[in-house]
Order: C-alpha cells, then sequence, then structure tokens
C-alpha cells in the first residue's frame, strides 16, 4: 500500500484562529489606514470637503438630524484610529526598555492588541457607509438579480463548455497507463479535481467578468438602476448567482467524476486506495545521546537533498526520531483495542547493492508513556518481553506495567512504501497531561531514515470516502467563490478584459509555489535575512566593489538607495496580503491520498475566504456608487 | 407600488437649480460642457416637454436626475432627494430611449424581474404583469424573448416596465421613437390618460407635433443652454396679433367690448375671439437660429414670455 501525504502546507485549523484574526486585523487594517489617509487627501485636494463631514464618500453629508449618529459614529472611529496607534507604538517602545524576555513579551501582547485595535477602528471607518448599507439591502431584490443572473449564463449558452468533461471522461483512460493498482486511484481523482477545477474557473472568470461590463455597454444596467436598487445589490446578487449556478454545474461534475472514477480503476485499487483515513498527526523532534549518554534534542541530518521536506536520522546511532501526541483524544482508546500507526520513510542509502538492498533498511519503533517509562527499565521490560509469560503474550498489560511497548523485531523499511503497526490503548491510561511519544531508530548502520512531520501519525479512524470525496469537491468550491467574487468586483470598474485578466493572475499568483516565489523576493529585500540587501544595496555593492558582507559608507545617496529597498520590500508584503493563499483552499492531495479533510480545517478555510473577500466587497461597493454608469 | 401622494397641483417634484455637467477626460481635462446651470421646476401633474438638438443636454438632464450621472455644479432633487439617492425611485418610472432590456428574457419574465426589484409581492406583481403587457398589446407575445420583437414591440414593453409600480413621476426618453403613427397615436393616447390619472410625466422628444399635442409646459436647451421655458400655449402665441372667430365681425380692444355688445345688439353669436398661433416648430426653428446667431443663454427666469417675432430682452 503507498499512501504518501505530502504534508508541506499547514492548513490553518480552528485552534489557530485568534491569531489568524490578529493577523488579519493588522494586515487589513494597515490597508484601511492607508486608504482613509489617501482618501482623505484627495477629498481636500480636489475641493470635495474634509471626510469628517461628508464620510469617505461623501454620502453622510446633507443627512437629517435623526440620522446625524452615522457621521458621530464615524468620527469616533477617526478618533480612536490615532489613539490606539499611538499607544501601539509607545507599548512596543516600551516593550525595548526591559531586557527580562517574560515583561517582554507581555509588553509586546499588549502592543499587538494595541495594533490590532487601531486596525479594527481603520477598518470600520473605512466600511463604516458599507455596514450602514448592509442593513438596506433587499433579499427579495438581490434574489431577483441573482435569478437573471443565472437565466443570462443559461441562455447565452456559456455552460456549453462543460462538455469538454465529457471528453475527457471518454479518452483519458486510454492514456492513464499504471503499473500498481494504488496509484490508479491517485491519478484518476487528480485527473477528475484537476478537469473540475479548470473547466470550472474558466467558465466562472467569464461569466463574472463579463457580465457586468457588458450591462454598462448596452446600457441595460440603466433600467435597473433607476429602480429602487442599491449598487451594492447588483453585485451581491450577480455574485450570488453565479455562484449558485456554478454551484449546481460542480455538483453534477463531481457525481459524473465519481462514477467515472468508480468504473475505471479495479477492484484492487479501490480496496487499498478508497479510504479517508483521519490521522492524527504529531509534532517531530530529533534527539541524540550526547557524551553523557544523556538524551537531547537534535535538528537532524541533512544529506544534501534539494528537497528538504525531510530531515533524516543516522542508522546504527543512537539518533532517533519522536512524534509527540499531546492531544490524543479521550476516546481513542476505548474501548481496549489495538490502535494502528501507519508510516513511511525515505532511505537514503550510503551503500548499494547485494541482498540487504532488497531486504529494506532496519527500522525500530517504539511507543512511550512519558509519565510511566523510565529508561533504565528497559533492560526489564526486554526480559519480560522475551520470556513466554501471560504478561509478555498480553500486550496490553504489558504496555500497562511499563508504560512502554515496541516490537519484537525491527521491521525492515523500504522506499515508496507505507507500513501499519499497531500500539495498546492502554499505554495511552496515565499520561497525566504528557503526550504519547513514539520513537523510530534505524539499525543499518551506513544508512539513513527520512522522515517528515506527516509521514507517521495515528490512524484514529476511518472516515466515510464518498464524504470526504465531497469535501474536496467544497475544496474546490472555495476558489470557484474567490474567484466568481474577484471577477464581479473588478469588473465594477473595469472592462471586461481587464478584469478577465487582473482575476486570473491574482489566482495564478495564490498557487503556494508561486505565491512562495514571491515571497522569496520579497524576503530578498529584507538585511536580516538576506546579507547584502536588495537591489539598490546590491547596485551600491557592485560599484563600490564590496561583498555581500562588508559594511557600506552611508552617504546620503546611499542612504537614499537603500531606503528605496526598504520600499520594495513594504510593497512586496503589502503583495502577498493582497494576493489570496489558495493552500488554504487546496485539498486535492487528500483526497487522491486516501485522507480524510478535518472539519476544522474546512470550517477555518471558509473563515479565511469570507476575511480575504470583505475588503473586496467593499471596494466594489465604493467603486460602482462612484462609478458614472452612463458615462 | 407606489404610494399616492396628496398634494396640491402646485407641488414641484423636479427641482434643479444651476445644474451643470462636463465631462472631463481621463486625466480630469474639460472635455465637453454638456449642461450650463440649468434651473427649472415641473410641477405635479403636468407633461413637462424637454427639446433640443442633439447633443443639446436633454438626455444628460435625464440622468443626472436619475443618478446615471453625478452634477459637476448645481443640484438636482426628485421628490425632495437628490438624484442619486435611490429609494426616490420606488416613486419613478423610466422609459429609455432605446429601451434597453434583457433581451433573453421574455416580456412576462421581464416585468416579474422588474416586479421584484420594487419587492412586490408575488401575486400583485403577477397581475399588473398581465394588466401591463395587456395594456402595451403584447399579450400574444408574452411568451416570446424580447431579442425576437421589433422595434415597437420592445418599445412597449419598455413602456410596462417604466409603469410596473404605478409610479408618480414617469420619464420618457424619446417615447415616439420608432413607432408607426398608429403607435405614435397610442403613445400619446396613453401619456394623456396617464396625464389624467394624476401623473406627472417629463419627456424628451425630436418629434415636436407630438410634443405639441400633449405636453402643458416645455423647456428647449440649445448646447447645454436654456433657451425657452413656458407654457406651450403661451409660447406659441403670436401678441401682435388678434384672432377672433366670430360670425361677421372684426376685433379690437374697444372693439372687444363693443364687439361683444354688438354682436349681442346685432343678434350675433360670439364663438371665440383669441390670438392666433404658430406651429411649435416653427417657434423652434427660430429659437435655435437666434441661438446660433447670439450664442449664450437666452432664458432669464424673470422675463416674460415674449412675443413670437419681437426682440426678446437680455
Amino acid at each position: 500500500m503507498f499512501a504518501v501525504f505530502i504534508k508541506d502546507y499547514e492548513n490553518a485549523s480552528l485552534e489557530d484562529f485568534g491569531p489568524l484574526a490578529v493577523h488579519w486585523l493588522l494586515v487589513t487594517g494597515g490597508i484601511a489606514l492607508v486608504v482613509l489617509v489617501i482618501g482623505e487627501l484627495y477629498r481636500l485636494l480636489t475641493g470635495r470637503g474634509s471626510s469628517l463631514q461628508k464620510g469617505l464618500s461623501g454620502r453622510l453629508s446633507g443627512i437629517s438630524q435623526d440620522q446625524a449618529w452615522k457621521l458621530r459614529v464615524y468620527r469616533l472611529f477617526l478618533a480612536l484610529i490615532p489613539l490606539a496607534l499611538v499607544s501601539c507604538i509607545a507599548l512596543l517602545a516600551w516593550s525595548v526598555r526591559t531586557d527580562n524576555p517574560e515583561v517582554q513579551a507581555v509588553r509586546q501582547r499588549y502592543a499587538l492588541a494595541a495594533g490590532a485595535l487601531t486596525g479594527l477602528f481603520s477598518i470600520l471607518a473605512v466600511s463604516w457607509e458599507f455596514l450602514l448599507d448592509l442593513g438596506t439591502l433587499s433579499p427579495r431584490r438581490i434574489w431577483a438579480i441573482a435569478r437573471v443572473s443565472m437565466t443570462e449564463a443559461i441562455r447565452r449558452k456559456s455552460l456549453w463548455g462543460f462538455v469538454v468533461i465529457l471528453a475527457v471522461f471518454l479518452f483519458a483512460s486510454w492514456f492513464i497507463q499504471t503499473d500498481k493498482p494504488e496509484h490508479q486511484w491517485r491519478i484518476y481523482v487528480q485527473l477528475v479535481f484537476l478537469v473540475m477545477t479548470l473547466l470550472l474557473l474558466i467558465t466562472a472568470s467569464i461569466v463574472a467578468c463579463f457580465s457586468l461590463p457588458n450591462d454598462i455597454k448596452q446600457q441595460t444596467i440603466h433600467t435597473i438602476i433607476t429602480k429602487p436598487v442599491s449598487r451594492f445589490e447588483l453585485v451581491l446578487g450577480r455574485v450570488l448567482g453565479f455562484t449558485l449556478l456554478m454551484s449546481a454545474v460542480l455538483f453534477v461534475m463531481s457525481q459524473l467524476s465519481l462514477l467515472y472514477v468508480f468504473r475505471g480503476i479495479d477492484e484492487t485499487a479501490k480496496e487499498v486506495s478508497m479510504r479517508a483515513r483521519v490521522p492524527i498527526f504529531g509534532d517531530l523532534r530529533f534527539e541524540e545521546l550526547d557524551s553523557t549518554m544523556k538524551l537531547r534534542q537534535s535538528s537532524g541530518i541533512s544529506v544534501g537533498r534539494e528537497w528538504t521536506y525531510r530531515t533524516y536520522i543516522r542508522g546504527g546511532s543512537a539518533q532517533e526520531a519522536v512524534w509527540m501526541f499531546p492531544k490524543l483524544p479521550a476516546n481513542l482508546g476505548k474501548p481496549e483495542r489495538m490502535i494502528p500507526i501507519e508510516f513511511n520513510f525515505d532511505i537514503f542509502r550510503t551503500s548499494k547493492g547485494g541482498e540487504e538492498y532488497k531486504e529494506g533498511v532496519s527500522c525500530q519503533v517504539a511507543f512511550v508513556n512519558p509519565n510511566k517509562w523510565d529508561f533504565g527499565r528497559y533492560s526489564d521490560y526486554r526480559k519480560e518481553l522475551e520470556s513466554k509469560t501471560t504478561l509478555s503474550e498480553d500486550p496490553q498489560e504489558l504496555a500497562r506495567k511499563f508504560g512502554y511497548y515496541e516490537l519484537k523485531t525491527p521491521i525492515s523499511v523500504v522506499d515508496y512504501q507505507s507500513y501499519t503497526i499497531w500500539f495498546p490503548s492502554s499505554l495511552l491510561e496515565d499520561l497525566e497531561g504528557q503526550p504519547l511519544e513514539v520513537r523510530v531508530a534505524c539499525r543499518n548502520s551506513s544508512q539513513y531514515l527520512g522522515m517528515a512531520k506527516a509521514d507517521l501519525y495515528i490512524l484514529a479512524q476511518e472516515g466515510d470516502f464518498y464524504f470526504n470525496f465531497m469535501k474536496g469537491t467544497i475544496c474546490i468550491w472555495f476558489i470557484m467563490v474567490l474567484m466568481i467574487t474577484l471577477g464581479v468586483v473588478f469588473s465594477t470598474y473595469l472592462n471586461a478584459l481587464v478584469s478577465l485578466v487582473l482575476s486570473w493572475f491574482m489566482l495564478l499568483c495564490g498557487i503556494p509555489k508561486i505565491r512562495g516565489f514571491i515571497q522569496l523576493i520579497g524576503s530578498a529585500f529584507d538585511p536580516e535575512e538576506n546579507p547584502g540587501g536588495g537591489p539598490m544595496e546590491s547596485v551600491v555593492r557592485l560599484v563600490q566593489n564590496k561583498s555581500l558582507t562588508t559594511p557600506i559608507e552611508e552617504t546620503r545617496g546611499v542612504w537614499i538607495l537603500m531606503r528605496m529597498d526598504d520600499g520594495f520590500r513594504v510593497f512586496f508584503t503589502a503583495l502577498l496580503a493582497v494576493l489570496p493563499d489558495l493552500g488554504h483552499y487546496s485539498r486535492t492531495d487528500y483526497v487522491a491520498e486516501g485522507f480524510s479533510i478535518p472539519g476544522s480545517e474546512m470550517l477555518m478555510s471558509a473563515l479565511i475566504l469570507l476575511g480575504y473577500l470583505f475588503p473586496f466587497l467593499v471596494a466594489a461597493y465604493y467603486l460602482l456608487n462612484a462609478r458614472e454608469v452612463a458615462n | 407600488m407606489a404610494d399616492p401622494k396628496t398634494s396640491t397641483a402646485d407641488e414641484v417634484i423636479v427641482e434643479t437649480r444651476t445644474l451643470s455637467k462636463v465631462y472631463l477626460d481621463f486625466w480630469g481635462r474639460k472635455k465637453k460642457q454638456a449642461l450650463r446651470a440649468l434651473t427649472l421646476d415641473i410641477r405635479r401633474g403636468e407633461v413637462f416637454g424637454l427639446l433640443g438638438p442633439n447633443g443639446s443636454g436633454k438626455t444628460t438632464t435625464i440622468k443626472l436626475l436619475l443618478g446615471l450621472l453625478f452634477p459637476s455644479e448645481g443640484e438636482a432633487t426628485v421628490f425632495g432627494k437628490p438624484g442619486a439617492d435611490v429609494t426616490k425611485n420606488e416613486r419613478i418610472g423610466y422609459l429609455p430611449e432605446e429601451s434597453y432590456l434583457y433581451r433573453f428574457l421574455t416580456a412576462e419574465e421581464t416585468l416579474d424581474f422588474y416586479g421584484r426589484l420594487f419587492n412586490m409581492p408575488a401575486d400583485v406583481r403577477r397581475q399588473r404583469a398581465e394588466e401591463l403587457i395587456e395594456k402595451v398589446g403584447l399579450a400574444r407575445d408574452k411568451k416570446r424573448q424580447l431579442k425576437e420583437y421589433s422595434k415597437g414591440m420592445r418599445q412597449r414593453i419598455g413602456l410596462a416596465q417604466a409603469l410596473i409600480n404605478d409610479p408618480e413621476l414617469i420619464i420618457l426618453d424619446e417615447p415616439t421613437s420608432g413607432l408607426d403613427p398608429i403607435g405614435t397615436r397610442w403613445m400619446k393616447n396613453l401619456i394623456l390618460e396617464l396625464k389624467a390619472q394624476g401623473k406627472t410625466i417629463l419627456m424628451c422628444s425630436h418629434r415636436l407635433d407630438d410634443v405639441q399635442d400633449v405636453c402643458d409646459r416645455i423647456a428647449i436647451l440649445y448646447e447645454g443652454d436654456l433657451q425657452e421655458l413656458g407654457e406651450v400655449e403661451k409660447l406659441l402665441e403670436i401678441q401682435e396679433q388678434v384672432q377672433m372667430r366670430a360670425r361677421g365681425l372684426r376685433l379690437t380692444d374697444e372693439l372687444r367690448r363693443d364687439l361683444a355688445d354688438v354682436v349681442k345688439k346685432h343678434g350675433g353669436e360670439m364663438v371665440e375671439m383669441d390670438h392666433p398661433t404658430t406651429t411649435l416648430e416653427d417657434l423652434f426653428l427660430r429659437i435655435v437660429e437666434e441661438s446660433k446667431a447670439r450664442p449664450g443663454r437666452r432664458y432669464l427666469p424673470s422675463r416674460e414670455p415674449a412675443a413670437a417675432t419681437g426682440e426678446k430682452a437680455r
């Protein structure tokens, strides 16, 4: 069986909600603050009056007395922003005045909270008019516009492109050749998910980007805007209509895809691969015995591979890889049973050839309850294990007595192979808050065993395969909603083609590998991360013939050039904040490798999507309200 | 549905005060002055005509009133609310020049859609749509998509959507455009019928005979300036001439008195005694020619409407 789950992207779960929320407030609030400042300057320079009198878009001017509270609340937000900002700066300055790391950490937390409040007030100030109008929106009108959007897409035959998927179903199997049944499932699932995603995104982007501009060009929008329809209802109606329509298409495609996969793979592949494992991942660290024969943490070994996903331990040494499982579900060990653990490791050989190569590398796996186990009792344990007593034959009792369990004989591990072993649930008794440890050591000298955090996991249960497939489909839905919303938002101000190109640009830059590359470029401007600085500093060094680490004399001109690098760094930080992170929504690998997508991660993905789209919706509100549709 | 408002006939429904519109290019430079300091009122219950050659600012004025454009200077209010306020649209019906409707919808679906935009309940919406489809003569074609309709049919369904909410103010941009004589007659009769129901109507048109037939007051625009404003009858009066219709008698002031006595004394029957009128077309063309000769704003609100052939006070 082969189930390699490359989990090189840490998806956010509900536990990360707090830090992510603070991060969102800081980043989005920072952008909102810049918008407020630029907006105010624009209003003053063009003679439109201060936003203190009229609101950000001017719609709070001339309101009646009973509505005056709206302007007062807006001014309150504006007043609170500098208060919170000054508090944040003061607390930051205060935090560096102490050498006590605990005190410093507390002060920094307060400063972070003040920064988050600054962001919150900025966001509220910018979105205040939007929030006020939200209360006046009519669900009936939004639904009417959504219905017309769906009717338009259907009657204009925008959905005919999906017949392409039929071609895939008919002919793709001619090109899929696999020698192992476990590969079939992976390839089929990846194929259908890729085809569904591409077809859906292409169609969704076209209908979303062309709809409003066509309305404006053909002036059909005139007969709508001259009804009691707020312009944002147009935006919401379009987004809702296209989302509902594409959701129906996605559902049909997913069912057809499932049928196609079922019929395409053989029974052996179904048996080994059509699963939805619910894994519990631990935290991985490496340990080795020091000169005083005490265990200390180490960093593992790099064998020089370019892909640094895995770290290695040396065989025949005292190095061990240790997975710590601090939070295990209370019902994991009930009723008493043998709990499965699955793993797959990479082998880096320093010698090859002979029968040994085919037999694999000997690997010892041990399970430890740190609250009960003492390594000094190891010889007693081995003696008991190898004796022919009742206790030695009952792994539950053995583990209960010692708080330790290991395989009688090491397991032989080869590349590209997954293994399952079991440990007694009695090990989980009396942990007293300590994490369960799974310790892995390699017994073959001159060989190295490579592992990553996701390479070993406790198999808590088997989920429902169909439900998991649909969860994977919902993850495609998240990306689809992102595309539709971006398309409609951009088309409120830009023409159709520009909106289409911009939407695809944003989406492609959100692919984790591309986003990672942009992040890498951005880090190049950070002098701490990258000695030698950014491009401007590099130019200076080239001209002055100075190496990366040689200090530069900061003349006025050099100082200006290096500040440009700071500007580039800020630019890339802001760019990364604006670009979506598709890693939050992409879960094809889970389904392809037979792993259940955690519900908490999906919920976080939905919340992250909402948080990402909110500023764009606010922008669409202001853009369409400011637009003269008849000009 | 718009709630009927009780009011006096002098209530001002539409008001513009020094309303101006300048179109700018991408860099903010002035491209065209479409409207210059337009000031006018439209009162409840009247049919008001907005006339002018192409590019005079008629459609711009309408778009400013409806919030499709924003004023460069001045203000435009409808029912006391600014043009950009969408709540005023509850009481407005608008028929654009080209009847820009979704061509992939049928007539029934079109009216259902616009009815939903007014939050009309389903049964009210259905009934109203049926009535209007019947009224505009499209009952046989109500299930056909609008892309199959002729221009005249699209104009009718456009009018139907403008009336879906039973509006108090109806704005018609070239309502008889594209209609044959029968359709034109039908449209004019409908306008008079709406006026009899107490509706206020603002219409733009090039068809001067149509405007003359239905409008109470008119404004004439030329290159963004208001050139003339007043009641149609009074504007078309030729003051220096007297027209009297009487059997066998001629008219002077003194004669008017005497005539009345004389006619009566002589046993005659006074049928009509008034000034003859020219046609609106003649008036319109004359004003355009005078404006070309002397550019700039010609009409001043305080000035009495002058005689057709007399010099205008400036």
